[in-house]
């Protein structure tokens, strides 16, 4: 069997060297392995669900959840994102307090996963950190989950429907917010708040929560929560690659021997970045956090690197400034988040995080990415095929950083 | 017919864009934006399918041209251990001087030398060689990787391409 091979109808063999080779968080080795075994059942790709069997099984969902029937109308798909398949509609019922004699009309989104993804993720945790940050920041509430698919085709979940855009009108165009440029005026609204909001979810007491069950629980003052985060990624790139890149196999020995010890415990967002929030145009707020589904326990500084990764930036007004995530310098980034956060910036492990965030986002364009889309498994092959062709700017972009930090 | 690929590519970007987009354009968001990522493949598939060749030749000389550099910095640490490179090297020139190769060819060679040089990596942990070999690795991968930077240009995603240097491609050996 040629290598690709392999990887395109994986067995049982292989699947267990992978996870033994790159030991990594519980729940996330129940995922990963649950892709591969989805993928080597006979190869089965992923099959258009219509929006009336998603209705009939939200339905199905909620009518169980709540214990009493209900109803759903107004179903249509929602777009944004290339990961996700996302439904909107109307839910008639009793509200949160379940009483008889109240009628309410709830927007909601249901979210489900496809038959694979750029990222593949777990829904329980999505759900259990949503609920988290609930009311520390704008969140939509998360009302139920399918983790096991019992209900739908996939795990899926169903959350408040939040109101906002996440493209604004002038520059609609860019796919997923990727060099998302709000304009001067918006993003002076915007940036402050991008800001506040990271470092209030890095203020987050995680220690008492005892809602994060689906994340291990690292401890400051150890690294092995970061090393199974680097053996998560070098793990999807085992499992998905098309081609191999030398330089993955030679960064990954640096992050492993670099991995940074915490020194604090913190909600790391994960996907923190322009597109992935929510917001009123005409009054200049955020309205919305959203696809908390790379969300780990950990460091900080992972957030801080990642929002200024250079897939995300763009060029201001001036022509020479480079605002990272449509919002601001770097400099001024860090500058506003020392100014808000009681949390201390270290240089060191910006620079650590900017190398593992780079080699992640090689991993998931060049390898989940293209996986994904070559094994017409998802409802968006097309974005997910075009996004891989980031994956070389990326890896180029690795390439350069890691030398000039690390060699 | 038009025998040329690239008119294919050309007849059915227009269709797309000029008549089908215009008379999508109340559809649903997401129908819109799968129609114009797919007409964005296709314009990239029209510029590329020109010089995918020449891409893909010049691609397995730099790699041919890392591993005869990894040869030479082995011999050096005086490590024999690795003649299946000088194997490798041997296949590589053969196949860059057979007029019969095809792209699906250097496709196949590029992912074996890859895998060999990326092995290799792994394998020198811990050996004296180690941070010279990366060292090496890293720096001969810049422009290469540069290479598949260039080529992806047409799907829109560098902020300024106009900076990146012309491509290897537009030089004939």
């Amino acid at each position: 069997m040629i290598e690709q091979d392999v990887r395109r109808h994986p067995g049982d063999a292989f699947i267990a060297e992978l996870r033994t080779r790159f030991p990594t968080e519980t729940e996330v080795d129940v995922i990963l392995t649950r892709k591969m075994r989805r993928r080597s059942r006979e190869g089965r790709l992923f099959e258009s669900v219509s929006i009336e069997t998603l209705a009939g099984d939200v339905t199905r969902l909620i009518t169980d959840r709540v214990g009493y029937d209900i109803t759903i109308e107004n179903a249509r798909w929602l777009t944004g994102g290339a990961s996700k398949l996302q439904m909107l509609f109307d839910l008639h019922w009793r509200g949160q307090d379940g009483d008889r004699a109240t009628r309410v009309v709830t927007p909601l989104v249901l979210r489900m996963e496809p038959a694979a993804s750029v990222t593949e993720s777990s829904r329980r945790r999505e759900f259990e950190v949503i609920q988290a940050a609930e009311g520390i920041v704008p969140v939509p509430h998360a009302y139920w989950i399918d983790p096991d698919a019992s209900f739908f085709p996939y795990p899926a979940i169903v959350y408040g429907f939040a109101t906002g855009t996440a493209k604004p009108k002038g520059d609609a165009g860019k796919v997923t917010g990727l060099g998302q440029n709000y304009g001067p005026a918006l993003r002076a609204q915007l940036a402050p708040q991008f800001v506040d909001y990271l470092a209030r979810i890095h203020n987050l007491p995680v220690a008492p929560m005892p809602g994060l069950a689906s994340f291990d629980r690292p401890e400051a003052g150890s690294n092995a929560s970061i090393i199974k985060q680097v053996n998560a990624a070098r793990r999807i790139w085992e499992e998905d690659r098309i081609e191999e890149e030398p330089i993955m196999a030679i960064v990954y020995k640096w992050l492993i021997r670099n991995a940074p010890k915490l020194d604090h415990v913190s909600i790391v967002h994960g996907d923190y970045r322009s597109g992935n929030f929510l917001f009123d145009e005409k009054i200049g707020q955020i309205t919305a956090i959203l696809d908390w589904e790379g969300a780990v326990l950990g460091d900080r500084h992972q957030d801080l690197a990642y929002a200024a990764l250079p897939i995300f930036q763009h060029y201001a007004e001036d022509d020479k400034t480079i605002l990272v995530s449509g919002m601001m310098s770097q400099a001024d980034l860090l500058a506003e988040y020392d100014r808000v956060s009681s949390l201390k910036v270290d240089p060191q492990r910006l620079v650590y995080f900017s190398v593992f965030n780079r080699y992640l986002v090689s991993v998931l364009l060049l390898a989940a990415s293209a996986r994904a889309a070559a094994c017409a498994a998802t409802h968006q092959d097309v974005l997910l095929n075009h996004v891989s062709g980031m994956g070389y700017v990326a890896l180029s972009e690795l390439r350069d950083y890691f030398r000039s930090v690390a060699l | 017919m038009n025998q040329v690929f690239e008119t294919q590519l050309q007849v059915v970007q227009r269709a797309l864009g000029d008549v089908i987009a215009p008379a999508l354009s109340s559809a649903e968001s997401y129908v819109i934006e799968q129609l114009q990522l797919s007409i964005v493949t296709l314009a990239f598939m029209q510029q590329r399918l020109p010089y995918a060749r020449r891409h893909y030749r010049g691609t397995v000389a730099s790699y041919i041209a890392m591993v005869a550099a990894i040869v030479e910095l082995l011999a050096e640490f005086n490590d024999t251990s690795h003649s299946h490179l000088d194997a490798l090297i041997t296949k590589g020139r053969i196949l860059l001087n057979c007029p019969e190769a095809e792209i699906a060819d250097y496709r196949e060679f590029l992912g074996e030398l890859r895998v060999s040089i990326a092995a290799l990596a792994t394998a020198a942990e811990n050996a004296d060689y180690e941070s010279a070999l990366d060292a090496l690795i890293i720096d001969l991968s810049g422009p290469i990787l540069l290479q598949e930077r260039i080529w992806c240009i047409p799907l829109g995603f560098e902020l300024r391409p106009q900076d990146l240097p012309e491509p290897n491609w537009n030089r004939r050996a």
